[in-house]
């Protein structure tokens, strides 16, 4: 009996050896590798990153001089709504959530993910959500126009697209929802024997952290847009006052869910960071231990800080007081993670490859976009700068050179694992070089117009603004173009290019469990776990 | 994943026992904001 149990395990190991993936378009319809999902996820979020950058050109060229000469200013709102929310939901988030689909198994020694079959649905819905809210643009009336953060009683007010966005959000959050699930179960369960939590690489760790933080507030926001949905249709007034609601409150859930969201965002990127400093320093990361806890104390407090966003709609003193010294401590774990990874740098043996430039650059001006976060964070200051383009300046600072260079940083640092070809690293540089220079020239110069005084979501302003807004809008078509080079150095590394060996970057120093695996990985990740001392 | 030998009984075991707590954390803050938001209406 035994030996029959043997021979039959056996065959079904033979089985599963030559099962490789499914031909044509069931590959992908169907798909429950990690790797194929994935790369879905970074496809997805490349298309995402065009489309919404495409609206962003809309914006920037109606900027480019004052006056309204391109577009009318009711599908400029759209065009600032639905950029942020593409950007955010189906860009970012994405682009993130393909990378950990990628390297979370590859990195703590797992055949795949521990639940593929959702991993397919969750990607699915995701498609789903995204093709409802392009829709939405196209209805009667035009499409959401109240900004992203969708604030009562303006968002009530707006046309017939609010249903269709609200339910592209849900749609949006369960997938994002489900995919956290995944990640943290196949983090918790699914590790290789001797892996234990303080051994994992810190990529892995940050999206651990980001999992629990996404399901504690995607729930949030899709209750406050159900609670939006029910005021519109169902005579409800949650959240209006003359039926004994509170419009200030919808503020307070957004901004419950909208602080941490940022931290979402960006704490995969502090991941990725933390894997290509250490490998182009030929350094091991410099205190792994504290760039641990720093994350988890950056993940609690971003909790407690939410009503930084909205001083201005008056609060207690006590209050004001409360979220500008909790926001301020934010810098104290932020601080331990830009040193640490100074120290990481400090005597090492530094070149300076695409991925290193990206997490370089990274270091450098997400930094900026965190100072402008603590000036914001002051409560006397922000009734200055609250919605001027300071505060465009400062987000796009921790999104663009923060969150999206690390992305791209990933990209460049994993694409030859994936693919098994190396890319042109001139090239790579060349796009290095453009984007830093581009996407400097776009949002530098928002801090001045915000600091004189330009208000945010207009389509219109006064000719002292004029200058800066000529050079941002010239940054951002620089940028805009400069992004085509990195969707041509993808796909002709998917087609050819020298054969990268195993550990891909030879003569630095790689570490963590994806190196041990061939170039690109075997269907099956690891069929036997790889032993972790 | 069936043959996998990563998907013994107890791993499987383990992966529904975390993923069913991770469903009710999501479902209480849902219901738990909505909940907060009727107990703060006058």
């Amino acid at each position: 009996m035994s030996t029959a149990h043997t021979h039959a395990h056996a065959a079904d190991h033979e089985a599963h050896d030559h099962h490789g993936p499914e031909k044509g378009w069931r590959r992908w319809l169907f798909a429950t590798n990690h790797k194929d999902i994935g790369t879905m996820y970074l496809l997805f979020s490349l298309l995402m990153f065009f489309i919404g950058g495409a609206m962003a050109l809309v914006i920037r060229a109606e900027l480019f001089q004052p006056g309204l000469q391109l577009v009318d200013p009711g599908f400029f709102n759209t065009m600032t709504t639905v950029h942020a929310l593409i950007m955010v939901f189906g860009a970012v988030m994405p682009a993130t959530v393909g990378l950990a689909n990628w390297m979370i198994p590859i990195q703590i020694g797992a055949p795949d993910m521990a639940l593929p079959r959702m991993n397919n649905f969750s990607f699915w819905l995701l498609c789903a959500a995204f093709t409802l809210l392009l829709l939405s643009l196209f209805v009667a009336g035009g499409g959401p126009a109240s900004g992203w953060t969708l604030y009562p009683p303006l968002v009530l007010q707006t046309g017939n697209a609010l249903p269709l966005a609200i339910f592209a959000i849900h749609l949006a959050g369960a997938s994002s929802i489900m995919g956290a699930i995944n990640i943290i179960v196949t983090i918790m369960n699914m590790r290789a024997p001797g892996m234990s939590l303080l051994k994992m690489p810190v990529f892995v760790w940050t999206w651990l952290i980001t999992a629990y933080l996404l399901i504690a507030v995607m729930p949030v926001f899709a209750g406050a847009v159900t609670m939006l949905l029910t005021d519109r249709f169902f005579g409800t007034t949650f959240f209006e006052a003359a039926g004994g609601g509170d419009p200030v409150m919808y503020q307070h859930i957004f901004w419950f869910f909208g602080h941490p969201e940022v931290y979402i965002m960006i704490l995969p990127a502090f991941g990725i960071v933390s894997e290509i400093i250490p490998t182009f320093s030929r350094k091991p990361l410099f205190g792994y231990d504290a760039m641990v806890y720093a994350t988890a104390a950056i993940a609690f407090l971003s909790f407690i800080v939410w009503a930084h966003h909205m001083f201005t709609v008056g609060m207690p003193l006590a209050g004001q007081l409360f979220f500008m010294l909790a926001t301020m401590l934010i810098a104290v774990p932020t601080g331990v993670k830009v040193f640490n990874w100074t120290a990481t740098m400090f005597k090492g043996s530094i070149s300076f490859e695409p991925p290193m430039l990206f997490a370089i650059a990274f270091l450098f001006l997400f930094t900026i976009g965190g100072f402008s976060g603590l000036m914001l964070g002051v409560a006397p200051a922000d009734f200055q700068y609250h919605d001027t383009y300071f505060v465009v300046a400062h987000f796009h600072y921790v999104l663009v050179p923060g969150a999206v260079f690390a992305i791209m940083a990933g990209v460049y640092y994993w694409l030859p694992k994936w693919t098994g070809h190396m890319y042109n690293m001139k090239l790579a540089k060349v796009h290095f070089w453009l984007s830093v220079i581009f996407v400097n020239l776009l949002f530098f110069p928002q801090h001045f117009l915000g600091l004189a005084g330009m208000p945010r979501r207009i389509p219109d302003y006064s000719t002292q603004f004029a200058d800066w807004n000529m050079v941002s809008s010239i940054g951002a078509f620089g940028f805009g173009l400069s992004q085509l080079l990195f969707v041509y150095i993808i796909f002709a590394t998917i087609r050819s290019g020298a054969k990268a060996t195993d550990k891909v970057w030879d003569t630095a120093k790689p570490h963590g469990l994806e190196w041990t695996l061939s170039s690109p990985p075997p269907y099956h990740s690891f069929e036997v776990a790889p032993e972790v001392k | 994943m069936k043959s996998s030998p990563y998907m013994d009984a107890d791993r499987k075991r383990a992966i529904r026992r975390t993923t069913l707590w991770l469903v009710l954390l999501a479902l209480a803050f849902y219901v738990g904001f909505i909940v907060l938001t009727i107990s703060r209406a006058n």
